[in-house]
């Protein structure tokens, strides 16, 4: 059986849209977010014989390798625009890692909530939670009853507490005894 | 910088906070930890905030997982020592590997129903005519006069049927587009391991999983009635007569029949199984020749000998058609089941199936040995995979110390 591939899979599939947004707060454009974050997954399948079963390990380490080559990325375009400020920004995008590896985190859990909504309520939830858009100008759009739109909205949200539920769990695998 | 469970505790309450659904007890805990530091204000405000959402949610969005993987493993096989080697074609070695997958899924396989009583054998339950008996290895639509058509070796976009019926064919999906005035019945068999989608004539999209056939007429004037075996997944399109009057939508099944206006619900009809109907959206109602049910979105009426309504987690039974294996505390027979009509292997007649349950959210993309593996991850249950044979071997009952992965790394640095 050809487990690295398959575990290094898992692990991607839970964590990279997190890491994109992580890199993607400090470098600014999504493709050299997901490049950035790719390069951390390839290294790490590089370096690694066999790939630890700790997914809590696993994602430390890809956010200190995606948060140095980003740092790095920084860096350089401090050098290339000649900013008299050496590292000031830099500096300050180091000592808020914790809280963009938390922010990112939250952007991911939302993005994947939202997403796998049935078709009605997310499109309904991206109109009003995302566009901010009001039930009467949703329910011309999509024509239908503001009625519905208020039923959507609601299911939406109770779908939400559900999938945002604190007993499903951080691993790859969760066992309910 | 550490990733642990705390973190992503607190990442799923800014999550609940960002959607205004915290309860009593978590606003509170959220109240403290807002109070922790300026930060961590600044990070709840941006959470709330529509623009950072919005932006959030478009840069996610536009993400292709399937690409950023090759991409990955193109990477990773570029690595410094790969390129000292002469004549290296990084491909090569991927493609056994994936050739081996396909074969496995197409080989024909005796399909075995699973009883989770231990002293049953699996194959008392194979009955004469066996479900895979009628289980194509292709995706194959067959027409009124027998004329079938594999529709993987059919180019895609248009395509004129030889019954004159007109498809607009994707890599995974056909739409009926015109039908001849005769009327005609098709039949759309898909095979293990592969599901489908089909726009039937009036804008319904049907969702066929694995080792399923659907019946319909084309072109459907008046009433839709379509006969199902095995899974699917509708979307029904709304139709209204000249009068005004909704447009049933009718799937028969084995012991039922499930009839619609305008919804979406999930229809678990295998032969030798209770019916299992979900309703995700919009109204539905369940008819037996004894009785009839009406169901409300989130409700899934079983019939056996009778029909019993319960309340259910949705997005379990909607799983398959987006492409993974969900199962919320399901017990190993049920899983192994679903997974043989995805992977097509045989259980082993004379192992035994412990009675332990399982959470899981698993790609369809994966390989067999790959969903495996996660199971074992478990530490509850070991497989023992033999070409097309499982077994289910006794868990070990040491589980071994594990390091933590970043420990390793700096030792070797």
């Amino acid at each position: 059986m050809s487990t690295k591939e398959e575990k290094l899979r898992a692990v991607f599939e839970e964590s990279y849209h997190a890491l994109v947004y992580f890199a993607y707060r400090f470098v600014g454009s999504r493709s050299e977010a997901e490049d950035l974050v790719q390069d951390a997954f390839a290294s790490y399948w590089n370096q690694t014989g066999e790939i630890s079963d700790s997914l809590p390990a696993i994602k430390s380490y890809l956010y200190q390798s995606v948060r140095n080559a980003s740092l790095n990325v920084l860096r350089h375009r401090l050098v290339r625009d000649r900013y008299e400020q050496s590292n000031a920004a830099s500096e300050e995008y180091d000592k808020n890692s914790l809280e963009l590896m938390l922010e990112a985190e939250t952007m991911a859990i939302l993005f994947k909530a939202i997403s796998t909504l049935p078709s009605g309520c997310r499109t309904v939830t991206e109109m009003s939670y995302l566009q901010g858009k009001k039930n009467e100008e949703i329910a011309v759009e999509l024509g239908i009853s503001v009625n519905t739109v208020k039923t959507q909205k609601q299911r939406g949200l109770q779908l939400l507490r559900s999938k945002l539920s604190p007993t499903v769990l951080a691993t790859l695998l969760g066992i309910l005894s | 910088m550490r990733y642990d469970q705390k973190l992503y505790e607190k990442a799923l309450l800014l999550s609940k906070f960002a959607r205004g659904v915290l309860t009593a007890e978590e606003q509170i805990q959220f109240e403290n930890w807002l109070n922790e530091s300026p930060e961590h204000r600044k990070l709840a405000g941006r959470v709330k905030d529509s623009d950072t959402l919005k932006e959030a949610y478009e840069l996610l969005s536009s993400l292709d997982t399937n690409d950023a993987w090759a991409k990955i493993m193109r990477k990773a096989e570029a690595s410094p020592a790969a390129e000292d080697e002469p004549v290296f074609t990084p491909t090569r070695k991927r493609f056994w590997w994936y050739a081996a997958a396909a074969v496995a899924m197409v080989a024909v396989v005796k399909f075995v129903p699973w009883e989770s009583l231990p002293d049953r054998r699996a194959n008392e339950r194979l009955s004469a005519a066996s479900v895979l008996d009628a289980v194509p290895q292709e995706i194959t639509l067959v027409l009124s006069d027998g004329t079938k058509y594999q529709l993987s070796r059919l180019p895609e976009g248009d395509i004129r049927l030889s019954d004159g019926t007109t498809l607009f064919k994707t890599d995974q999906s056909i739409r009926y587009q015109h039908s001849p005035r005769t009327e005609n019945i098709h039949t759309l068999y898909t095979p293990i391991g592969e599901r489908y989608r089909v726009y039937l004539p009036d804008g319904t999209s049907v969702w066929l999983n694995a080792a399923s056939s659907l019946r319909y007429h084309t072109p459907q004037d008046g009433e839709r009635n379509v006969n199902l075996n095995g899974e699917a997944y509708f979307e029904v399109a709304s139709k209204s007569s000249g009068k005004g009057v909704k447009v049933p939508f009718r799937v028969h099944t084995e012991k039922a029949v499930i009839e619609v206006t305008g919804t979406e619900f999930n229809v678990h009809s295998y032969e030798g199984y209770p019916l299992q109907a979900t309703l995700v959206e919009g109204s539905v109602s369940l008819k037996t020749q004894k009785e009839e049910m009406r169901l409300r979105p989130g409700q899934q009426g079983v019939v056996d000998a009778e029909i019993s309504v319960e309340q259910v987690d949705t997005d379990e039974i909607r799983a398959w058609k987006e492409g993974m294996f969900q199962f919320e505390n399901k017990p190993l027979d049920y899983i192994l089941t679903e997974l043989q009509r995805w992977y097509g292997f045989e259980l082993d007649p004379d192992t035994r199936i412990p009675s332990k349950r399982f959470t899981a959210s698993i790609s369809r993309n994966q390989s067999l040995e790959a969903v495996l593996r996660m199971l074992e991850l478990s530490g509850e249950v070991s497989f023992e995979l033999n070409g097309q044979t499982l077994r289910i071997k006794q868990p070990k009952s040491i589980s071994q110390p594990k390091k933590p992965m970043i420990e390793n790394l700096q030792s070797k640095s």
